[in-house]
């Protein structure tokens, strides 16, 4: 259970938080998309009346009540194309969509960028993933880099190698090979530790602590209400940040010891991939919000407050099933707060699309891509 | 001041908008270092646009803090209207002079230092550095006044022989008399242009105005002519202040909110005339919709506030200013908007790069803006007929390019380019129903 929050605003799990969506329409941006018994979408949006509690909607009724973006109805396709949803999967039908240049030419941009440094830290993973295997046969990179050596000895020797280290496992250094990358393609979100580069998950994980630290002292300083919002965000990042930094550390510490991808690999590849995704599932939803408050880092304090208020309707509540709670935060006051300080959104109640605050949607989500 | 000094400062500011911004922004920070030097305003009038748009971090000169509580109401001196109880810029600098003579020397020295020693980014502290300043710069100023009133030599060789400048000089003793009030109210609002308006803004601007009402009820006029003043929406504040409750007569409160009708209702009307000075092109024209859409919306706001003036005079402007508007929206925007869009989007030879299609965005927004203003400038007519033709371009032009590849890229990024500007025009509908038909087509 989250932190300090009463049990009746925390979901039980992470399939009933749902994934966010880096939706475009206003009313949809950072709403959550879940699956119902049936295996339906329906999306929960936080109350866009300003009023109290959450819409849970089926897709099929939205655009009864808002106009839909071109770009959300396209995502929305490639999701029904696509049978389990995670972040991860999510995150890749978002960029796919985006590349089409549907959501504007930075967005379009941005989205290839995304993927082409995915795509390259998916090679460098592998390749340390490679080295580090060579270490267990008495092969470091620097023996594969020596003064004059050609790039084709540098790759006889790799070959040669990975064979030996094939051999210990009775298989083919194909095989073997094969096992490297599908395990790479697992651990890339985070990285491995050995990498001198973080991976995706790290480096954010990186950005929400100084956004914990940023959002702490802003809290404290700030003389307005909200700074009892910027708390609650910031403590419910703070536990965030702990359960990431545990699993981060059983990563690490998995990965220290790769003699495992030899002898016990499926043991090692299921383990891997149950980290790698609930630290996704963990931080889906905080990139952003970091990238919110950034966005008004050098603005004034009343641009910060509402900002601050509108974040704070969005916080990522940890579900139960992996936490307890340990004191409790008045909800129904803060909520409160947060309907003194949201300023109406003009389309809801006329259900057309303002294009001016789709862009500004979209600018974001191009910064943080 | 004479006018050679003028022209040489403003020879310089010419000289630096040549440079790159960089080496534009080192001239104007060693300017004002050099303070109030006789003419250099005239320098900085001239750098205020790039100015404008690079947005530097000011360093927060002495005069420049004493007279925020007033930066609301300042005008050009060539956009400056008598009677509608704002300021000319060029009556600052005289003022400051005088004004500074005429205060405590310890006072002016301690405010300098302390406000020389706050991070010019924290508001809140610079705002307490300033607070005595205001409180004792609003009874200087009144001693200025009395000096002009008496001292004819000494008003003429200040401030000219326009008398308006009394009025001017009345209107600064005002807005500083509730300095601190004001200031600490706009750091709890949004920035300026104030939109939409939250619950616990609404709030904050009742209690400061109940606040100053209980003091004197006269109070509350200043801080609404500088609130309205910040606001797209300025009708919303007047109907905020009928409903609140002030300290004084009921006539005195419906005097006071009719006289601060006139002066928003006609300072909307002085900009309206001033519209014609933008400069007009097509990369303007997303600009220009902006200022059309601002003040038709400030012209919206105080509808009801002009039909409970009953002054005929008064509602035959503001029916001619929202025909001026609509003729310049018509003339600057929409006129060209369609061969602007279309040769932007769609170049000869080359699919538009990244940055045309932002300019073509733009284009295509600011019609959208003139079609969400049309209904209330009479405009409708022409608006609509313009968007069916560029819908019909583009949906033409892209049709011609079907018959290329389906796979190449370039022609992909095309239809989607054509896409973005269908749904900012037409809609996310209509941009649907486009993709599902190119996209057959395709294959």
């Amino acid at each position: 259970m989250s932190p300090g929050i009463k049990t009746e605003y925390v979901p039980s799990t992470f399939a009933e938080r749902g994934v966010s969506v880096s939706f475009t329409t206003p009313l949809l941006s950072l709403a959550r998309m879940r699956q119902d018994r049936n295996g339906n979408f329906e999306f929960m949006l936080p109350n866009f009346t300003a009023g109290k509690g959450t819409y849970v909607m089926p897709w099929k009724t939205l655009p009864s009540v808002m106009t839909i973006t071109l770009h959300d109805r396209l995502l929305f396709e490639e999701f029904e194309g696509t049978e389990n949803q995670s972040p991860e999967t999510v995150r890749v039908a978002a960029l796919k969509v985006a590349q089409t240049g549907v959501c504007g030419p930075d967005a379009a941009a941005a989205a290839a960028r995304a993927v082409e440094a995915d795509n390259q830290y998916l090679v460098l993973t592998n390749f340390i993933f490679v080295t580090e295997l060579l270490k267990l046969v008495g092969i470091g990179a620097a023996d594969l880099l020596k003064p004059g050596m050609g790039v084709e000895e540098s790759k006889r020797l790799a070959r040669e190698a990975l064979a030996k280290v094939a051999e210990i496992v009775k298989a083919s250094s194909d095989e073997l090979y094969s096992r490297v990358e599908v395990l790479s393609a697992a651990v890339a979100p985070i990285g491995l530790p050995q990498c001198p580069q973080p991976g995706r998950l790290r480096a954010l994980l990186a950005r929400l602590e100084k956004f914990r630290a940023d959002v702490g002292e802003w809290s404290r300083k700030d003389l307005s209400e909200v700074a009892q919002l910027g708390e609650f965000t910031g403590v419910v990042c703070q536990h965030t940040i702990d359960l990431c930094r545990v699993r981060l550390d059983l990563v690490n510490r998995q990965c220290a010891d790769l003699k495992q991808v030899i002898t016990d690999g499926d043991r090692f590849r299921t383990t891997l991939t149950e980290h790698v995704s609930r630290l996704s599932w963990l931080l889906d939803g905080w990139e952003f919000l970091v990238g919110m408050w950034e966005s008004v880092a050098d603005k004034p304090p009343e641009t910060q407050q509402t900002t601050m208020s509108e974040m704070s309707r969005y916080v990522p509540m940890i579900p139960k099933e992996e936490y307890a709670t340990v004191q409790t935060f008045d909800m129904d006051a803060l909520q409160k707060l947060q309907r003194r300080w949201v300023r109406m959104n003009e389309d809801w109640r006329t259900g057309a699309l303002d294009m001016d605050a789709v862009m500004r949607i979209e600018a974001l989500k191009a910064a943080v891509a | 001041m004479s006018g050679g000094l003028t022209q040489e400062w403003e020879a310089l500011a010419d000289d630096a908008a040549r440079l790159n911004d960089a080496k534009f922004l080192k001239i104007f920070h060693l300017l004002e270092q050099l303070g109030d030097k006789p003419g250099i305003q005239s320098a900085f009038q001239r750098m205020r646009p790039r100015l404008a748009e690079l947005r530097p971090p000011r360093r927060p000169s002495v005069s420049r803090i004493f007279f925020r509580p007033v930066e609301d109401l300042l005008d050009d001196p060539e956009g400056y209207q008598r009677r509608l109880n704002r300021i000319a810029r060029s009556t600052l600098l005289p003022c400051w002079k005088a004004v500074r003579e005429r205060m405590d020397a310890g006072l002016v020295a301690s405010a300098t230092s302390a406000i020389s020693r706050c991070d010019p980014h924290d508001a809140v502290a610079v705002m307490e550095a300033a607070t005595p300043f205001w409180r004792e710069g609003a009874d200087a100023v009144v001693a200025v006044i009395e000096e002009c009133r008496n001292n004819l030599k000494f008003k003429v060789d200040n401030f000219g022989r326009d008398e308006d400048v009394l009025r001017q000089l009345e209107t600064i003793r005002l807005i500083l008399s509730i300095g601190p009030e004001l200031e600490a109210l706009k750091l709890k609002l949004p920035e300026r242009p104030i939109g939409e308006l939250a619950e616990s803004h609404l709030e904050f601007i009742r209690q400061t105005l109940t606040e100053l009402g209980k003091e004197d009820a006269r109070k509350a006029a200043p801080l609404m002519l500088a609130l309205t003043a910040r606001m797209r929406k300025p009708g919303d504040l007047l109907k905020l202040l009928a409903e609140t409750r002030l300290g004084g007569s009921p006539a005195d409160k419906e005097e006071m909110s009719k006289e601060l009708s006139g002066y928003v209702v006609g300072n909307l009307l002085r900009q309206t005339a001033e519209i014609d000075r933008a400069s007009p092109g097509a990369d303007a024209a997303p600009d220009l919709a902006a200022t059309a859409e601002r003040l038709t919306e400030g012209l919206n706001s105080v509808t009801e506030t002009v039909s409970s003036m009953r002054d005929k005079q008064m509602s035959d402007k503001v029916a001619s200013a929202r025909a001026e508007i609509g003729d310049f929206v018509v003339r600057n925007i929409v006129e060209n908007v369609d061969r602007n869009l279309l040769d932007t989007l769609f170049q000869q030879g080359a699919p538009a790069g990244d940055e045309e299609v932002k300019r073509a965005e733009q284009l295509a927004l600011a019609l959208r803006r003139s079609a969400k203003l049309a209904p209330f400038l009479g405009i409708k007519r022409e608006v609509d007929a313009k968007i069916a033709e560029v819908r019909q371009q583009i949906d033409k032009r892209t049709d011609g390019l079907l018959s290329g590849s389906a796979k190449d890229p370039a022609l992909q990024r095309q239809v989607f380019n054509s896409l973005r500007m269908i749904e900012i025009l037409a809609g996310s509908d209509e941009a649907e129903r486009l993709y599902r038909s190119w996209k057959l087509r395709m294959g």
